[in-house]
């Protein structure tokens, strides 16, 4: 089983460091001409998939076909998903264009979110430690446990909706006295975190999730099937409530918790994080942290720009508004029974310490701050490391060699030129004066 | 191992460097999480005070396997009563700066509070030096 779902294609890396400088991480180093994905410090945030235009990286997500291991299919298409077809007559279309290109059962995962937005109300309303980071982004936990381990005991431990949504299908067909070796549940995914997710799920045991599809996948499928007539009448079961959850706030409005952040894209949440690590965020409640710019709908596998789509599902959230409210009380109630607390411990794991050995760390500290200080501070990424600093820590470690930096290599060759040159001083002295009075 | 830092007064986009670069470094350290959060806090604090009150000074940090000491520098106006200037809520900042969000008078509350020593020598017209110690042990 793999353990991360970034992986890179080494034929169509061509070496450039587009992709180490926008790592949060600091988890790509480029060696030998070739990028190489530090797998500890990976958090599958997809950041790179974006950037590289060489299309090198490479999300790793399930294949379509291995729906038919399985007698029962079941599709969780999320909110964001519906965005990914501006198109559509309505979201009945697409429900419905799933059944067509072979599942067996579809539950919106929106529907889901709604009961998770009120446990989250219930949960922040009594708790004690303030502010709590909502969980739902698998790629914010991992940053958590990698770069703010202080920050643990800040993660709310509810599950995601995407958990919770398998939890109550596969529930409800086993109830029905149905073979668990028989019921497939598919999450057709924005991002490569939550295809890690079911493999290595944070704060529970065992994700009840069987596969992840990439939307990419499902979409090119899906397109040349979105005509055909219905089949099966669709039964709406997320309300437009639960479809704001892929909108950036979560589907928490102001009048759900108050004093709460709502912050997207990496560099924002992480800015937010060091905020709430140094205590001057202790008057927010709650904060709801997605790793890309746009929440949900911009994730590395969503084929629409992020704004486009949150105008799509706006309108489908309108749509839905003006059709009146939709009744799925009884849906939520019994999706409500499911426990959706943590039942495992998340664990730091901190990726940036130099030793285990304090005394060790103290000295290779030192000897950082020593070669970062010959170092030209320009990270022009030549090295193959982002920046400066980091190559430092590489060297220090042992993971890179000084003359990969092309401006410390530069100094040596005019060093070594000067120690030839002052060698043929005292044997060729004469012709050394010749061409000084030339 | 030590460590030296310049601060620019009076320049709030920087404010808090100093602190956000020794943070990274403690982390790197293996220290524990709970401790870093005490001396980030307090440091924070102690530099954002530089900033708003002294035009900036140099921050000192020694780091060995049994603690962490701080010694902030400024030529600023000095504090002419330290024991008032301890008691929460007590501020002396400008409209203009309460209006950024600072001066709410928990800067050396705050500082001792997530210490384990500190010391503040002022002198009016001088300038003020604080020290902030963290024992990792």
């Amino acid at each position: 089983m793999y353990s991360h779902s970034v992986t890179l294609e080494q034929e169509k890396c061509i070496g450039c460091t587009d992709c180490i400088k926008r790592c949060p991480t600091e988890a790509i180093r480029v060696r030998g001409s070739k990028a190489k994905i530090i797998q500890d410090r990976c958090i599958d945030c997809g950041n790179c998939i974006r950037i590289c235009r060489n299309g090198a990286k490479r999300a790793v997500t399930d294949d379509i076909h291995m729906i038919y291991n399985y007698k029962y299919r079941i599709a969780l298409p999320a909110p964001s998903f519906y965005a990914q077809f501006p198109k559509a007559k309505n979201i009945e279309q697409i429900l419905n264009t799933l059944y067509h290109i072979g599942f067996t059962d579809v539950l919106e995962v929106g529907c889901a979110g709604e009961v998770i937005a009120k446990h989250t109300y219930d949960y922040v309303k009594n708790a004690t430690v303030f502010p709590f980071i909502s969980s739902s982004c698998p790629a914010i936990v991992r940053l958590i446990q990698r770069r703010f381990p202080s920050l643990i005991r800040h993660v709310l431990p509810i599950i995601s909706p995407m958990e919770l949504a398998a939890r109550y299908i596969k529930s409800n067909y086993l109830d029905q006295g149905i073979n668990e070796e028989e019921i497939g549940v598919f999450f057709i995914s924005p991002c490569p975190a939550k295809a890690t997710d079911i493999h290595r799920p944070k704060g529970l045991e065992k994700s009840l999730v069987d596969g992840v599809l990439s939307m990419q996948d499902i979409y090119k499928v899906m397109i040349h099937k979105m005509n055909t007539e219905t089949s099966k009448p669709i039964k709406r079961q997320s309300s437009y409530k639960g479809l704001s959850w892929a909108m950036r706030n979560g589907g928490l409005d102001e009048n759900t918790i108050k004093s709460h952040i709502a912050v997207d894209g990496m560099e924002s949440v992480i800015g937010i994080l060091e905020k709430v690590e140094d205590g001057t965020l202790s008057n927010i409640k709650y904060i709801e942290a997605l790793a890309c710019t746009g929440g949900c709908l911009g994730g590395a596998l969503a084929l629409e720009n992020p704004f486009v789509s949150r105008y799509t599902l706006k309108k489908w959230i309108e749509e839905d508004m003006a059709k009146g409210a939709l009744d799925n009380r009884e849906l939520l109630e019994s999706i409500g029974q499911i426990p959706v607390l943590f039942n495992k411990d998340i664990t730091p794991r901190p990726v940036f310490s130099l030793d285990n050995d304090m005394e060790r760390a103290l000295k290779m500290m030192e000897d950082i701050e020593m070669l970062y200080k010959e170092l030209p501070k320009i990270d022009c990424g030549s090295c193959g490391a982002p920046t400066c600093r980091c190559f430092a820590e590489d060297v220090v470690k042992q993971d890179a060699t000084i003359e990969e930096c092309v401006f410390m290599l530069r100094k040596k060759i005019k060093d070594l030129s000067q120690v030839m040159n002052s060698l043929t001083e005292p044997l060729v002295q004469g012709e050394n004066d010749k061409y000084r009075k030339e | 191992m030590k460590l030296h830092y310049e601060v620019d007064g009076d320049n709030f986009l920087v404010a808090g460097e100093a602190s956000a670069s020794l943070k990274r470094t403690l982390k790197q350290l293996g220290i524990d999480s709970s401790i870093i959060r005490k001396i980030s806090i307090s440091m924070y604090e102690a530099e954002m005070n530089m900033v708003i009150h002294a035009y900036g000074g140099v921050i000192d940090v020694e780091i060995s396997t049994d603690k962490v000491s701080i010694i902030l520098k400024d030529q600023g106006p000095g504090i002419p009563d330290i024991n008032l200037a301890m008691q929460e809520g007590y501020s002396t900042a400008t409209h203009e700066i309460r209006e950024l969000g600072f001066g709410a008078g928990m800067g050396l509350p705050n500082m001792k509070r997530y210490s384990d020593h500190l010391n503040v020598h002022s002198e009016v017209g001088v300038g003020t030096t604080v020290e902030i110690t963290v024992y990792l042990t």
